[in-house]
């Protein structure tokens, strides 16, 4: 049939261009591979080979020996699941408010929150830093994790436009049958927002996992360092153990492609229901 | 006591009120901080534990020195020469064994190296100037060129602006679009254009000799001084780290041993005979002849040129300096000005920040 | 606002009577800012002192490394003369101004290649996510292979079709485009929220408008595209504020230079400079806050022309 050929076509031409599109994004990822691989002469060759002769595959393991590595894991799964849990809980309930609730701050709270985003990080980042030493909490981890239980501004942004987009009708409903207001949002509300919450939630851990910045000046004792402090341990002082840091970088990166793409499906579908629209 | 490496992180700490006892900073920032009173005076305990600064190289202790007061302790230096590659310069007829002794040799050789291929770029580079370590700062110092004299900073000496010149002459006569495709930003990407086998000269530091060994290239290279103007001696001109004891840590006997003990012989020595040292030089001579770094014939160059070395100027806009010497660099090359009006520019800039921070 | 419609309908179903009283009212002020407490907490506790401080400090010549003298109006005089200022200034709207539309065009292109039902979907959404999970340093490398102007494999395609190569990254007319280029690898993100404002459309606007005998070229400009506009929106607010802090990428590449000619010198890179090599915080503060106010403006002149634009749709 004429149209089933001309459907064939169609999906052949769009295979075509999103591999190769998609062979151009893989390139770095493919790189740091093929980099960690490599044995030491072929390590600065121009233009880069992109197969090595031989693979090193020794490289791996002795990443992992290079740092502590499961301990440095151990504080990044802590920090993020600490993190994550807190913008959870924080940022639907504010969302919730600045979307849902019929009350004069929501206006002026939004614009603020969108302001917050706009001033960037490095003149703040002092006074920040000043305000946790106030608080007695240089040293640990808690700088990065404890803002996020007391909201985020991307976030609460996201789920307001979520909660508005879902009908009125069932807030309606929930306040003539006289039920408070944290019923509504907990019985009714949040359980309609799981994928966003999934949105949400990946996010973070992404923003944690990568988080260089924060535990390189709020963490000193290095039985708390995360893995990305450990990324610079491989730094010598005119250069870089390259072949195994990029294996370490390696390392740090799967479990979030990993992750990403089982939750990719329920991701989309998440950010769907945010009635941007 | 905390000890603490990365300058981002140092500065917030101290602007936190909570700065480690100790801390590694490149000597290149001594000059800042110390202007900023961010650090404490060493004078006084180096006089009372007999430190003698004559055991360190004339260069590396004098950027520890600011307004004649001792900041930090020298730790580690590196410094600058030319390598050549001698498979080149067989190629095209000149003799390996004799690489240039003056910037006019340098100029004739490299002009015989300059290959282009059909499509009218280079296929082979004889020298290009400001490549890797071959910055304005090197070369000014190659013409006799100096950046402070009497307290004054003098980014405009004449001698400096003849350098410039000179590397500009390099981008016109040998076309600047072409060279820059050529060379290209490799930013920190650790990518170094030497190992193509396709530069016949190019100025690096010693601490390239470690990365040499393990590229293995497939060509036979040399190294020797940076050769000087006409008329002038070669020199090179060396960076490195030291330690510094921030203002208000708390445990300054302890900072103060340690540190005497890592930048001092022993520590040195210590440091320096750890399996992965490789071509590194430490900032004190005695350690190196123990070490014999003198046997090997490559590192011999830069050892022999550290006791004549020059070093960046020690102010608090020592930084700066350096950024607009490197921006009125990339301007001149590329035909947006002229040399001597761009370094007087710089002397202009400089002077006013100075300024601003001498006021009462 | 679509905000305040929104809020307005949701009374219909009450009485009108309850609506009015004070004591609803007072009630859903207690509520909302119950519900709210949490941030504004936060906003206190962690964005107001380093807001105020940062404004402070803008009028002061804080150095991290000692607290500065007051100089009041000072660091803005002196940013007006600052040539270095107005490059970065020039060199940050450029990129924005060109790297945002081409991003949410590439993104909204993407997002409906990545629609069409075929096998791999979700392995190809993967792939075009992953550039932003990668470390600066790779991403560097990778476009300095390609963009190399001797055997970058973008210029040998290019001579292969007969246009000869720019030099790219290696001269300052050129630099920016490049970078512009490199940009594109941030699009994954955008076009996760793309697929869900493509999978939100109803399917039933589809099958009338078959009915109604439209091809593909017409379903896409009446129905698709501007019930994409909502995200879209979304995606050219947040871009733009992205693109006005663009840091990373050109601070690797030139080293902190912005070479060649200055061409890279961004403005949160330059602002980076004064604040931690300079040690010129309190010039950085001045920098950040007039950065905020341009982008600010930038902003306002989005959000009020969307009415123009952007289609708003009741889920029901």
């Amino acid at each position: 049939m004429k149209n089933r050929t001309l459907q064939r076509i169609k999906n052949l031409a769009t295979h075509l261009c999103l591999i190769v599109f998609g062979l151009f994004f893989l390139s770095p990822f493919l790189w740091l591979i093929s980099t960690s691989l490599k044995p030491d002469e072929e390590l600065f060759l121009w233009p880069p080979k992109w197969i090595p002769s031989t693979l090193m595959w020794s490289n791996y393991p002795e990443a992992i020996d290079y740092f502590p590595f499961f301990t440095y894991l151990r504080n990044t799964l802590t920090i993020t699941g600490l993190a994550t849990l807190g913008v959870l809980l924080s940022c639907p309930l504010v969302a919730y408010s600045l979307a849902r609730i019929p009350w004069r701050g929501s206006k002026p709270l939004f614009g603020l929150t969108l302001i917050l985003m706009m001033l960037p990080y490095q003149v703040t980042m002092i006074p920040i830093f000043i305000v946790f030493k106030q608080l007695g909490m240089v040293g640990t981890n808690v700088p990065l994790w404890l803002p996020a239980f007391f909201g985020a501004p991307f976030f609460i942004f996201l789920l307001r436009q979520f909660f508005m987009g879902l009908p009125k009708e069932l807030e309606d409903a929930g306040r003539i049958d006289g039920a408070s207001e944290f019923r509504i949002y907990s019985r009714i509300m949040l359980p309609l927002c799981k994928p966003a919450l999934l949105t949400v939630a990946l996010f973070q851990i992404i923003g944690s996992w990568t988080d260089y910045q924060g535990p390189l000046i709020y963490l000193s004792d290095e039985a708390q360092y995360t893995l990305m402090l450990g990324l610079t341990s491989f730094k010598t002082q005119h250069g870089a153990e390259w072949q195994m840091m990029m294996a370490s970088n390696v390392m740090i990166t799967l479990p979030i492609i990993i992750l990403y793409f089982g939750v990719q499906k329920a991701f989309i579908r998440g950010i769907t229901f945010s009635g941007i629209k | 006591m905390t000890y603490v490496e990365g300058t981002d992180k140092l500065l917030t700490s101290i602007a936190g009120g909570n700065p480690p006892d100790v801390a590694q900073l490149d000597r290149f920032m001594v000059g800042s901080w110390a202007a900023k009173g961010s650090l404490e005076d060493l004078t006084p305990l180096v006089e009372r534990d007999g430190i003698n600064k004559d055991d360190y190289y004339p260069a590396v202790w004098s950027e520890a020195n600011y307004e004649n007061k001792v900041f930090a302790m020298p730790w580690g230096t590196d410094a600058r020469a030319l390598y050549y590659n001698k498979t080149l310069m067989k190629e095209a007829g000149l003799d390996p064994n004799k690489p240039p002794k003056t910037i006019t040799e340098l100029d004739q050789m490299a002009e015989k190296i300059f290959k282009k291929g059909s499509n009218g770029k280079y296929e082979r580079v004889g020298y290009i100037p400001w490549m890797n370590q071959g910055f304005f700062y090197t070369q000014a110092w190659n013409w006799g060129g100096k950046f402070e004299d009497n307290g004054e900073l003098t980014p405009n000496d004449p001698q400096n602006v003849k350098a410039l010149e000179w590397m500009v002459g390099y981008a016109k006569k040998y076309d600047i679009a072409n060279l820059s495709s050529f060379s290209n930003a490799m930013g920190q990407t650790g990518l170094n254009p030497f190992w193509t086998g396709k530069v016949g000269f190019i100025i690096d530091g010693n601490w390239i000799l470690n990365d040499l060994a393990k590229a293995k290239p497939q060509f036979e290279w040399g190294v020797t001084p940076m050769p000087p103007a006409d008329g002038y001696q070669p020199t090179t001109w060396s960076g490195g780290f030291s330690y510094v004891i921030p203002k208000g840590a708390k445990q300054k006997e302890a900072a103060w041993e340690l540190i005497k003990f890592i930048a001092g012989y022993e520590g040195t020595l210590l440091w320096a005979k750890r399996p992965n040292a490789g071509n590194d030089i430490t900032a004190m001579p005695k350690v190196n002849e123990e070490l014999k770094m003198n046997e090997n014939p490559n590192l011999k160059v830069f050892l022999d040129l550290m006791p004549t070395a020059k070093f960046r100027p020690v102010t608090p806009v020592g930084q700066k300096l350096w950024d607009e010497a490197l921006r009125v660099q990339d301007l001149a090359i590329n035909g947006k000005g002229e040399p001597k009006a761009l370094l007087d520019e710089v002397k202009r800039n400089v002077d006013n920040e100075l300024a601003k921070i001498s006021k009462p | 606002m679509a905000a305040n419609k929104k809020l307005a309908t949701s009374f219909s179903a009450y009485p009108q009577a309850k609506r009015q009283t004070s004591g609803y009212k007072r009630k859903m002020s207690l509520y909302g800012f119950l519900f709210a407490l949490p941030w504004i907490l936060g906003i206190l506790m962690f964005s107001a002192y380093p807001l105020v401080m940062s404004i402070y400090y803008s009028f002061t010549s804080y150095s991290v490394l000692d607290p500065g003298q007051w100089v009041g109006t000072g660091n803005y005089k002196e940013l007006m003369s600052d040539r270095t200022f107005w490059t970065s200034i020039y060199n940050t709207l450029y990129y924005t101004f060109i790297s945002v539309p081409l991003n949410i065009v590439v993104g909204v292109g993407l997002a409906l290649l990545l629609n069409t039902r075929i096998r791999g979907q979700g392995i190809y959404r993967t792939l075009f996510f992953m550039p932003s999970l990668v470390p600066a340093v790779a991403t560097t490398i990778i476009w300095l292979w390609l963009l190399n102007p001797q055997f970058g494999l973008v210029n040998y395609w290019l001579e292969q079709i007969g246009i000869p190569g720019p030099p790219w990254l290696g001269d300052e007319h050129w630099s920016k485009p490049s970078l512009i280029l490199m940009s594109l690898w941030g699009v994954g993100q955008a076009i996760v929220i793309y697929l869900a404002g493509l999978q939100d459309i109803p399917q039933d606007y589809y099958d009338a408008a078959e009915v109604d005998g439209a091809n593909t070229l017409r379903k896409l400009r009446y129905i698709t595209l501007p019930l994409m506009t909502p995200v879209i929106f979304f995606n050219l607010i947040m871009g733009t504020i992205g693109a006005m802090q663009n840091f990373v990428l050109p601070y690797t590449l030139t080293n902190g230079t912005g070479s060649p000619a200055n061409s890279l010198m961004f403005y949160v890179m330059y602002l980076y400079q004064n604040a931690f090599t300079y040690l010129k915080m309190g010039y950085a503060s001045a920098m950040a806050w007039i950065l905020f106010l341009i982008v600010l403006v930038l902003t306002v002149l989005i959000f009020v022309t969307q009415n123009r634009w952007v289609h708003y749709q009741g889920k029901d």
